[in-house]
């Protein structure tokens, strides 16, 4: 049950997703713009699926 | 309540974060920008309904500014720089990495393995990840579904 993911693709999520946490232009992304992320590393399963 | 106002309280709210190296209040919040606590406390509000915060139950206080979790969990987050050792909590492995990605330093994520209890030890430096032991990150709750409870994802 679940996703696995290899170290690399977890640190590769979380740079992608908090790097630009402190900025003042940070905006919550939309659920394709999510979708879109996930897919660039890799994540492609239902289990990803925002929605 | 304008979009401008709640951004000025997200940011300055990790900015304290980040420099204190814990959770400030909404009064510290509202000191430092030097507006009401209640006009913190509607922005905390309103941004925890959009999904950028969450709030603890009772208080209204910041439970999480992910990646950063305002109370202790299994997953510490250190770095080091020529200023010496800091850390803060992550609300899991995830935001713990998460944290070190914001920071755009190198650290480690102190923590065990969710299977055995093993203690554990993620290190990123110049971008690369690196477990001792070697180790797999595991997500239970499908994406669709990490809103429903997130304190317990």
């Amino acid at each position: 049950m679940g996703a696995v993911l290899s170290l690399e693709q977890a640190w590769k999520l979380a740079d992608s997703w908090y790097r630009d946490r402190l900025s003042a232009d940070w905006r919550r992304r939309t659920v394709d713009e999510a979708h879109d992320l996930f897919r660039s590393l890799g994540l492609t399963s239902e289990f990803w699926r925002l929605t | 309540m304008p979009d401008d106002f709640k951004n000025r309280v997200r940011v300055r709210l990790y900015q304290l974060f980040v420099e204190v190296g814990r959770c400030p209040r909404s009064a510290e919040v509202a000191g430092s920008l030097q507006c009401s606590v209640s006009d913190v406390t509607a922005a905390f509000q309103e941004l925890a309904a959009a999904h950028m915060l969450v709030l603890q139950p009772g208080s209204g206080e910041i439970l999480m500014a992910n990646p950063l979790s305002a109370v202790p969990t299994p997953f510490v987050a250190e770095t080091q720089s020529d200023a010496g050792s800091r850390s803060w909590y992550g609300n899991c492995i995830w935001d713990a990495l998460g944290v070190i990605a914001m920071l755009q330093c190198d650290g480690r994520v102190l923590t065990s393995c969710g299977c055995c209890g093993e203690s554990m030890t993620v290190s990123v430096r110049k971008r690369q990840v690196e477990a001792q032991p070697p180790g797999l990150v595991h997500f239970a709750i499908p994406a669709k579904r990490w809103w429903d409870d997130i304190v317990f994802n």
